[in-house]
């Protein structure tokens, strides 16, 4: 027995490995902005600032400016599309929205200095370009509820002079808030509303504070055109402050909502005041008539609403990381930007894992409360959300938690025909809620439809399901579960069909436990003949048709809770098994029945590549370590990949290989979700030189800009290939009827423009453009067609009239020569025909 | 402490009757208030927070009270009746009457230098009285306008009056002889009732309507400037706060809502606007009547029949119920019976009994002997009965009818009138001049007799010996009297929660009072009053 108790380290690798988020990251972290002409939308995700079509919907840029996370972004007020951003590190960057390429026209400035006394996070901030003053809200050290709002002013000498201004701001977005006039700072303090009056003098600054008993405060916003403040509270109540300066305020009350107020904003006349919470309605409060309209059932909790200065859209950001875009004129849903779905309020994020489904090439995660995604990981999109619990989103109530069923655990079977769901309520009031699904794919209408439904599959919380990777000759796979109750249950499909047709459904084939010991993983064998559950922490191996016990592994000092179980693919590991407890990695081999090897690592998470023998665990500090089953040798590690750690991972198969040199990285990618709740994948990097992921563009342009609106559809493209043919075509064959072509041009810009200002998520009907598209062309293209032929037919008479003249001469000529001949020839011949 | 068994009584159909109309006087701090029934209840406000009804003066039938005014001290009243009353706060009578051009009085208003009373009428026409120290005397009658006058309202300099009609409102220049009629315009059938309307000095007009806007005009053009829809049924009422920078309006929907003027608009765009401020929920039913004084604390009242007491900041709220007036209810003690005063007739009752004597604090005790009602005494037809009393036996009840003492006597059972021969007056004892009774108590063998007059002085007099005593005033309006049986020791309940006990022999505070009662009891909250003590 060969037993490591430290991670060997192999040093020939030297390529390093660095996370790269893709697409899927929370883009409700920041308010979202809309650009001063309602063409884009601007969040940031992490440390990249995105810009979404507000039409279309889709992602156009992507700016990384910040070397951490971006907590805010805004307009500068002195340039238009100038933006200002500011990270947590306290760095402030001006940059604009279409000189992309130009690096020099981005300003940074460093809040933070290396002061020993400001090393802390910016957590929200303020640019007032009136007054030319930033204000930064610094989390105090030590101290989650409270910070420090300073003033820096701007522009900057040689080092940025900052003075405090209020020594305890609420920590969090929406907290404090300068006046469009520049006149007033308000902010939230645990005590209620302090107002500062700012004015020319920025000494004299001028407070007043209105104390709120408690009904604490949670947003605040600042009327665009009059001084009033209105501010939101956890009992829900909107209160409109006038006069606000003055030591008795008059206040109005506007009261709707029974969960706390999450956000507000005014439009940009201030007529109108948005305001969203827990409840999923965005409200809108018409001021000066004293109505209030509702947008019900935007899906999820509003997190953020924002508005644009045309009066076009109203943002609001969702807690299942969308942002749903609003028309506020109409006030309707016009449609969302979704990012990878993801539920940002649940602490427990995707509690499924990722799960690769091999027929769609997608990835299974949790997405919405009760769903699960199909995330296409190598073209960063949602694929489709699958409703599994197929209940309404019970929005929480003032005094009391209401608990939502979720999905706990997700398996697909190998040929993606059958998808096992687990979903689990627990309200410690009522009993729990414990359901198993199958799902099947119907290949005719590509959808998948629920077959079985199984209440209570097991007493307790269920800790893994999966179906048999390779199930006997044509038979559908099993599937097994096991739980907390310590029983490993083994589904069957059963042929329940009648004479009303042919039908199946999933019941219980066999039931094992081991010891009453709660089952806690579990894995079957790459060729499906073999069973590996974990009871505490025994591992135990079952038959799949009878569920016979065959045999148990364990070792006396291993009294930890067997938490993931890997078999072992490719040459040389099919006779291996890695466990993962809480502080240990194990691998044990089946021939010897023995353990192979041990590491002590506090891991989270551990994956096997399909394709390979290799495996990858994730450790608690962030640390990434690549191995084989048969060896306690590392095949590559990395220190820090990320700073926070990763919660589930997955190998991919990539869809062409890899130009990665590294042979584990080559046939899969390792992807992984972090706490952060942000997907990552890790690429292995040839130039040791560079240090960590810096992406040597600070922007990607991710589609090209028309001039109309940016749409970049897979249809516009299709046109602009066939108008250059076309263009090529007219000039070698068609060069005279140049009418052809200019009506071809103007279609093919009806469709451009069709397409532009089609939105991928409501287009109109087909027959409609179609029909739109035939009268453009086809009466314009039926005369230039009369017209060629009459060209055509001139050309033809006219060519028959060359060549009638050409006979014409041609039997003059011909005439002509011979007559010449005729005199010219001396008469031999006919001499000849005399003489004879 | 003693043991109590406590009598539940349930069966009192006791009926309290809506407020219809309120107004406070900041001089004397007396709120006076009418109900449905036409009596109007004189609360004394002078202690914190702690009203008290001081008076009740009783209406009869056909009386209706639509409007009060007060002037100080003097209370004035119209009615349906068409006629304004002038009432006499000491005999609770009323003390002068002069018609009203124009039949029945819907509104009263007094001028700012409180010289002249304007009261507008059913049929259209506002009438002007001068006030003079005798009572009120008619000055003149404006031009007769289409439709009835709902309410009425003096500038502060006294030239212009504003009153509420149906679909309009009306501007009345008294120098010029001038009115201007402010439209709603003719945009719907329905019509608008303006129910209240209000001047600020500004020339501001404030109204409430029907359609529950409460809308702000500009008084020299006639147009409304801003209109805040404060409610969803009919605004009943409003009251303008002395800063005149907010407005209190109430209506059918319950709430009260504070109108507050605001300067909005960043430095340079100042504008001045009209906003709903703060709404207080006190009510269940219609609020009829508000009344502000000069610190902005508001008495409202409705159809709820509870009179209200709020103010902000601090947030307080005070409800004082209707409760039955002093004379309703007489209990005889040592033969366990209750009379109970109705309009029309009195009832006697045999309490119910228990055969369980005692058991812990809050036990309820089985019945086992049920109540038993003894006697029904009726009047004549169109006869109210203001007063009763049974005496502790139950051989005697004594009321007033017409403000005649009538006494029923059990055996042989007879009603005795004051006119009959057997009635003989035994002593005549004298109050200083200017003084009328308000409340009286004696010791159960009449040895005793405590009386507590207008002018809030409470005089013992000893009826064995023929002596009086007044007793040692003190800053607080007295609410109760008792005399203890055995001691004769007075026992004095003023508006304050102060309980004070007086020895009546040694002409001083007793020791138990100075000790223990100086301070005033955990257990009487500050809200309530006493309003009568037996022993």
């Amino acid at each position: 027995m060969d037993v490591d108790v430290k991670p060997c380290v192999s040093v020939d690798d030297k390529r390093l490995i660095h996370s790269v988020q893709t697409a899927g990251g929370p883009l409700v972290n920041i308010k979202p902005l809309i650009s001063t002409d309602s063409k884009f939308l601007l969040t940031a995700s992490e440390r990249n600032i995105k810009v979404f079509g507000t039409t279309t919907g889709n992602l156009l840029k992507e700016f990384i400016h910040h070397e951490a996370k971006v907590i805010g972004v805004m307009p500068s007020g002195i340039v238009d599309d100038q933006y200002v951003s500011c990270d947590e590190n306290g760095v402030v960057c001006f940059w604009d929205l279409h000189n992309e390429n130009r690096n020099e026209e981005i300003q940074k400035f460093a809040l933070i200095r290396n002061e020993k006394k400001l090393k802390s996070k910016v957590v929200s901030f303020h640019f007032c370009a009136k007054l030319k003053i930033l204000f930064a809200v610094h989390q105090r050290d030590n101290e989650t509820q409270k910070g420090y709002l300073l003033k820096y002013m701007f522009p900057p000498l040689d080092t940025i002079k900052h003075s405090v201004v209020s020594p305890d701001v609420l920590l969090g977005p929406g907290q404090f808030s300068v006046s469009n006039s520049g006149d007033y700072l308000a902010h939230l303090s645990p005590e209620g509303l302090v107002i500062y009056g700012v004015g020319v003098k920025l000494q004299d600054c001028k407070r007043r504070r209105h104390l709120v008993d408690t009904r604490f405060l949670t947003c605040l916003a600042f009327h665009p055109t009059q001084d009033v403040i209105a501010t939101g509270d956890i009992t829900g109540r909107i209160v409109l402050w006038y006069e606000f300066a003055s030591a008795t305020p008059t206040k109005m009350e506007l009261h709707w909502h029974m969960l706390p107020v999450v956000d507000l904003a005014f439009s940009f006349t201030g007529n109108v005041l948005y305001s969203g919470g827990g409840e999923s309605v965005l409200v809108k409060w018409q001021l000066t008539e004293q109505k209030r309209y509702f947008l019900p059932r935007l899906g999820m909790r509003i997190k953020f609403i924002a508005t644009d200065t045309l009066n076009n859209y109203v943002v609001a950001s969702l807690s299942d990381n969308g942002i749903a875009v609003i028309s506020s004129k109409e006030f309707r849903f016009e449609g969302i930007i979704q990012g990878l779905s993801m539920n940002i309020e649940r602490s427990r994020s995707f509690p499924a894992g990722i799960i690769y489904d091999p027929r769609t090439r997608a990835i299974i995660l949790n997405g919405r409360m009760g769903h699960v995604q199909f995330y296409d990981f190598h073209h960063s999109s949602q694929l489709y959300h699958l409703d599994i619990t197929m209940n309404n989103f019970y929005t929480q109530e003032r005094f009391e938690v209401i608990q939502n069923t979720d999905v706990e655990q997700v398996a697909i079977s190998q040929d993606g025909h059958w998808l096992a769901t687990f979903e689990y309520r627990e309200d410690l009031q009522a009993s729990s809620e414990l359901r198993l699904k199958f799902w099947n794919f119907a290949k005719e209408d590509q959808n998948w439809y629920l077959n079985t439904s199984i209440e209570m599959p097991h007493d307790k919380f269920v800790n893994g399901i999966m179906f048999q990777p390779t199930p006997a000759a044509g038979q559908t796979p099993l599937c097994v579960s096991c739980g907390d109750d310590g029983k490993l249950k083994i589904w069957k499909e059963n042929d329940t069909s009648d004479l009303y047709g042919k039908k199946s459904s999933w019941g219980c084939s066999g039931t094992g436990f081991y010891r009453h010991l709660p089952a806690t993983a579990i894995c079957i064998s790459p060729d499906g003949s073999l069973i590996a559950a974990g009871f505490g922490s025994i591992l135990t191996f079952w038959l799949p048709e009878n569920c016979h016990l065959k045999g148990t592994l364990s070792q006396p000092y291993l009294t930890e809770k067997i938490k993931q179980i890997e078999f072992g693919h490719g040459e040389g590991c099919g006779s291996m098994v890695v466990t993962r407890t809480e502080n240990w990695v194990c691998s044990w081999d089946l021939f010897t029945c023995t353990l192979y090897w041990r590491v002590s690592i506090s891991s989270t998470c551990l994956a096997a590549d399909p394709l390979s023998s290799h495996m990858a665990v994730f450790s608690k500090n962030c640390h990434v370590f690549v191995f084989e089953p048969h060896s306690s040798k590392l095949v590559t590690w990395q220190c820090n990949i990320d700073t926070c750690p990763a919660i589930s991972a997955a190998f991919i198969p990539r869809l062409q290989k890899s130009d990665s040199t590294a042979s584990w990285n080559e046939q899969s990618a390792l992807i992984y979700i972090n706490e952060n709740q942000t997907l990552k994948t890790l690429h292995v990097n040839e130039d040791s030189s560079i240090p960590n992921d810096k992406i040597d563009r600070s922007m990607r342009q991710l589609v090209l800009e028309t001039d109309a609106l940016p749409a970049p559809t897979p249809f516009s493209a299709l046109i602009a290939q066939t108008r250059t043919s076309y263009d090529t075509e007219i000039q070698t064959q068609q060069s005279g009827s140049a009418a052809f072509g200019v009506q071809l041009e103007k279609s093919t810009a009806l469709i451009q423009q069709v397409l532009n200002e089609a939105r991928v998520y409501r287009i109109d009907s087909f027959a409609h453009m179609t029909s739109e598209f035939c009268k453009q062309i086809i009466p314009e293209a039926v005369t230039s067609k009369e017209i060629q032929e009459k060209e055509d037919f001139v050309t033809k008479i006219k060519e028959s009239e060359n060549v009638h003249l050409k006979t014409k001469k041609k039997v003059s000529k011909r005439r002509k020569s011979k007559v010449k001949s005729i005199a010219d020839s001396d008469f031999s011949d006919l001499m000849k025909v005399l003489a004879i | 402490m003693g043991e109590y068994t406590i009598h539940n009584v349930r069966f009192y159909d006791f009926e309290p009757k809506a407020i219809q109309c309120m107004t406070y006087e900041d001089e004397t701090n007396r709120l006076a208030l009418s109900r449905a029934d036409g009596t109007v209840e004189i609360w004394n406000c002078n202690c914190q927070s702690r009203p008290f009804l001081e008076l009740v003066i009783y209406g009869d039938d056909g009386c209706s009270v639509e409007a009060l005014v007060w002037c100080r001290g003097r209370l004035f009243s119209a009615g349906l009746h068409g006629f304004a009353l002038e009432y006499d706060l000491t005999t609770g009578g009323i003390k002068s009457r002069i018609a009203v051009t124009g039949g029945p009085t819907w509104c009263l208003a007094l001028s700012a230098d409180r010289q002249k009373l304007a009261a507008g009428t059913e049929g259209g026409y506002v009438c002007i009285f001068n006030v003079m120290d005798d009572g009120i005397l008619y000055n003149k009658t404006l031009e007769k306008q289409e439709g009835r006058i709902l309410n009425i309202c003096w500038h502060r300099n006294g030239d212009y009056i504003v009153t509420g009609s149906v679909n309009c409102i009306r501007l009345w220049s008294l120098k010029e002889g001038r009115v201007m009629r402010c439209s709603f315009g003719q945009g719907s059938s329905q019509e608008i009732i303006v129910w209240c309307v209000g001047i600020l000095d500004d020339m501001t007009i404030v109204s409430g309507d029907s359609r529950g806007k409460t809308c702000f005009w500009n008084a020299e053009l006639g147009t409304i400037t801003d209109a805040v829809e404060t409610h969803k049924a009919d605004v009943l009422c409003l009251t303008v706060c002395a800063d005149q920078k907010s407005v209190y309006v109430a209506g059918v929907d319950p709430v009260i809502v504070q109108i507050s003027r605001v300067q909005t608009g960043a430095k340079k765009g100042r504008k001045e606007c009209w906003v709903k401020s703060i709404q207080r929920s006190i009510h269940t039913h219609d609020i009829r009547a508000l009344a502000l004084t000069n610190d902005n604390k508001v008495y409202s009242g409705g159809v709820d029949t509870v009179l209200a007491l709020s103010y902000y900041p601090p947030k307080t709220v005070f409800r004082f119920p209707s409760l039955p007036y002093p004379g309703s209810i007489s209990v005889a003690g040592e033969a366990e019976c209750i009379l109970l005063r109705y309009k029309e007739h009195l009832e006697l009752w045999q309490l119910g009994k228990s055969s369980q004597a005692d058991g812990p604090t809050g036990l309820f005790l089985p019945i086992s002997q049920d109540r038993i009602k003894l006697l029904e005494i009726h009047c004549h037809e169109d006869e109210l009965i203001d007063w009763c009393a049974v005496s502790p036996q139950a051989v005697w009840i004594a009321y007033i009818v017409k403000g005649k003492l009538r006494i029923f006597q059990f055996y042989p059972p007879k009603i005795i009138t004051m006119s009959d021969l057997e009635v003989t007056l035994e002593s005549e004892l004298t109050l200083k001049p200017g003084r009328s009774v308000i409340q009286m108590n004696s010791n159960p063998d009449g040895s005793v007799l405590v009386v507590l007059d207008s002018q809030h002085m409470v005089t013992a007099f000893n009826l064995d010996q023929g002596s009086s005593t007044t007793l040692p005033s003190y800053s607080s309006p007295v609410t109760a009297i008792g005399v203890h049986p055995v001691t004769r020791d007075i026992v004095v309940v003023y508006a304050d929660m102060m309980i004070k006990e007086y020895d009546l022999a040694m002409q001083k505070y007793t020791p138990f009072c100075r000790s223990f009662l100086s301070t005033c009891s955990s257990d009487l909250t500050k809200r309530n009053s006493i309003t009568q003590c037996e022993f």
